[in-house]
């Protein structure tokens, strides 16, 4: 077969012709895959555990729940409501001791709500050991709402700061239908503060780690 | 009537009627058949027979026993003893000797509606084994439009006429079938197969179009996956579309299609290069399938040689039951997912055992247990042949191959080199690369698929996925039709 189509190649090759000659090479070859787990038209609930550890006084165990309404693969709506106790941490308890005597006016997190975005331009997949591959995206998140604070200080004033949260996560897909939503997040609060009438801004950063479940999937084309 | 039939057969099985105990009825059975002079009533000895053994839960002697019957003519015992056969798993005992009818002698069979529809499926599936297509047609219009197994006969019906090349007409009955396997809920499976079959009839009927519809519906997780992938390919390549037919072959040359046999997806490979001038790769390709197929050969050489059908039949058994076989697991891999084999051991297996626990058959025992292993043997040795025929036809195939690519590759050198001095002589070569963003960026733009670059590395997930755009590098008017 292959001696015959050369013959006829040959038999009707022309010299005034340009021929290209060449190979196919990666270059020639794109993986143009169904995604697996589309977001389009879905939405995402979840909730979350988290931990604000990077505070000079307070570290603070908290949950979120997370509500998430997918426009495109790329872009999300949500809203993200969460709460939380500021625990002393060990300066803040040293400082705090007989030996010291001093109570740092520091404000402890106890409640947010925000409403915001999340964009994820980064769609990746990962090699587990040969023995799985896991897909996950990587989003920017741009939240805004208000955080309920309080002083430590007894007697100490509670504080409705509002506060931007920008954000960094990844989203791991366990399945079709649910991830895991690790999230670094830097809440930057404009807090007006009684004690010291003064306005002052602070910043809760933090990590969560959350399970979300995903709305039914609509049937593509 | 069974008093009339009791009255008819006065006399010939009075010995068999007072007989107490499975033995001494055996012994009244066995007087009988081996009375010539009763020739007219052996086809009763034996489905009376089939009876006493069904009774005795001795399924596989009772198939032995109605086959027997029905060879002699008495199919009153049909049904029953094709429920035997579900069970066994060897439905070739009983379907055989009632497809061995011509139509106008076939007997009405008994039972009720269905019953007799699933008779006649069967009987027509026995059939088409044999490929023994028009009494496959005949036996198929016995089965009944309301039957739970009209959409197993419409699919067999849509496999005969596709295989008597009448594609078109395979169609209706296929589709037919199709839409009763999702009325009737018979499984993912089922709805795969018949798939497979429209795709195959499209093919058969040159639309290559809905070919292609059609494989592309085949699940990926389906045990029907990368045979499908691989006839879309040709179905590509039938219509012109190197392009198309490259991106699909494109997974068999990824390491996890290393252990199936598919010697012709390479092949096609090479001709698909060719067709678009692309003689370097095809060079490359056909040093690679060389290079791989040739110890493959002489593997298989050596492995057939003084393998029968038993053996070949007990080489696949070891292989499915995770031994180490003597044929390359390349060439048997695909009888993991194959029913029919699947079935044969079952039917083997069950009259093996049975053979071992006949002791309440006294006397007789040990010659329904030379039957039961005469039929074991029977299969093992039917199944056997049908796969060492197979086999040796890739054997022979695989070697044309590896002959042809030989002449081939001179013929193909010679064609570059002056090719390149053509190309020399008239003018420079278009770098093609600078466009790759964009192209990336148009693929991108299909909503609901992942654009991924290909960098040489093969991730499982990506099989399938490829998709090859790449100009031919022939000058026009070695422009090929293929196909049309």
């Amino acid at each position: 077969m292959l001696t015959t189509l050369m013959a006829a190649v040959l038999s009707t090759a022309s010299a005034q012709e340009t021929i290209e000659l060449g190979k196919l090479t990666d270059d020639d070859i794109t993986v143009v895959q169904k995604v697996l787990y589309p977001k389009e038209g879905r939405s995402e609930i979840g909730v979350h555990l988290g931990l604000m550890p990077f505070d000079a006084f307070l570290v603070t165990p908290n949950a979120q729940f997370s509500f998430d309404l997918h426009k495109s693969d790329r872009f999300s709506y949500g809203l993200l409501v969460g709460g939380g106790y500021g625990l002393q941490n060990v300066t803040s308890r040293t400082l705090g001791s007989p030996t010291y005597g001093v109570i740092p006016y520091a404000y402890r997190y106890l409640a947010s709500a925000l409403v915001g975005f999340q964009a994820a331009p980064i769609y990746a997949k990962m090699n587990l050991n040969g023995a799985k591959v896991i897909h996950f995206d990587v989003y920017f998140a741009g939240r805004g709402g208000v955080t309920l604070e309080r002083s430590i200080v007894p007697d100490g004033s509670f504080a409705v700061a509002p506060t931007l949260s920008p954000g960094l996560g990844t989203r791991f897909f366990l399945g079709p239908k649910s991830a895991l939503r690790v999230e670094l997040r830097d809440d930057v609060l404009l807090e007006y503060r009684a004690l010291t009438d003064k306005w002052a801004i602070k910043q809760n950063a933090g990590v969560t780690v959350g399970i979300t479940m995903f709305s039914k999937q609509e049937a593509r084309p | 009537m069974i008093a009339l039939l009791s009255l008819a057969f006065a006399g010939t099985f009075d010995a068999f009627d007072k007989a107490s105990g499975n033995e001494a009825r055996l012994d009244a059975l066995f007087a009988v058949i081996d009375d010539e002079g009763a020739s007219e009533d052996h086809g009763e000895a034996w489905s009376r027979m089939g009876g006493l053994f069904a009774d005795a839960e001795l399924e596989g002697a009772a198939l032995v026993a109605y086959g027997h019957a029905f060879e002699k003519g008495a199919t009153g015992s049909a049904v029953k003893a094709f429920a035997l056969a579900d069970q066994v798993g060897d439905h070739a005992i009983v379907a055989g000797p009632l497809a061995d009818y011509e139509p106008e002698d076939a007997k009405p069979l008994p039972g009720e509606k269905d019953e007799r529809s699933h008779v006649a499926y069967l009987v027509a599936r026995d059939l088409l084994r044999r490929d023994r297509l028009g009494p496959t047609l005949d036996w198929l219009k016995r089965v009944d439009g309301d039957s739970p197994d009209f959409a197993d006969a419409e699919s067999v019906r849509g496999v005969v006429l596709a295989a008597q090349g009448k594609n078109e007409e395979a169609l209706v009955p296929l589709q037919t079938a199709r839409a009763l396997g999702v009325s009737l809920d018979k499984g993912e499976r089922f709805d795969t197969k018949i798939l497979m079959n429209l795709a195959r009839a499209y093919y058969g009927a040159r639309n290559w179009g809905q070919s292609i519809y059609h494989y592309k519906q085949v699940p990926r997780d389906s045990d029907f996956w990368v045979e499908a992938h691989f006839e879309e390919a040709w179905a590509h390549f039938m219509g012109a579309d190197m392009s198309g037919a490259l991106g699909l072959l494109h997974s068999f040359s990824s390491p996890f299609m290393d252990g199936l046999w598919y010697p012709e997806a390479d092949m096609l490979r090479v001709q698909g290069l060719f067709m678009m001038c692309k003689f370097g790769t095809a060079v490359e390709e056909m040093d690679a399938f060389e290079k791989h197929y040739q110890p493959v050969l002489e593997q298989l050489d050596g492995a057939l040689t003084g393998l029968d059908e038993a053996g070949t039949f007990a080489d696949v058994g070891s292989y499915l039951d995770k031994g180490i076989p003597k044929l390359p697991p390349l060439v048997i891999r695909r009888y993991r997912s194959e029913d029919r084999i699947a079935e044969a051991r079952t039917a083997v297996d069950h009259y093996r055992t049975e053979a071992d626990g006949l002791e309440a058959l006294g006397k007789h025992g040990t010659k329904v247990a030379g039957w039961l292993n005469g039929r074991a043997d029977t299969i093992a040795k039917r199944e056997g042949g049908r796969i060492l025929t197979r086999i040796k036809g890739e054997r022979d195939e695989l070697h044309r191959m590896l002959t042809d690519l030989e002449l081939a590759r001179v013929d193909i050198l010679q064609l570059e080199s002056r090719l390149y001095e053509r190309a020399a002589a008239t003018g420079t070569l278009e770098d093609l690369t600078a466009d790759r963003i964009g192209k990336l960026r148009e693929l991108r733009k299909k909503k609901g698929y992942q654009v991924w670059p290909f960098e040489g590395e093969y991730w499982a997930d990506e099989l399938g996925w490829y998709q090859v755009d790449s100009r031919s590098d022939c000058p026009e008017s070695l422009a090929r039709k293929i196909g049309g």
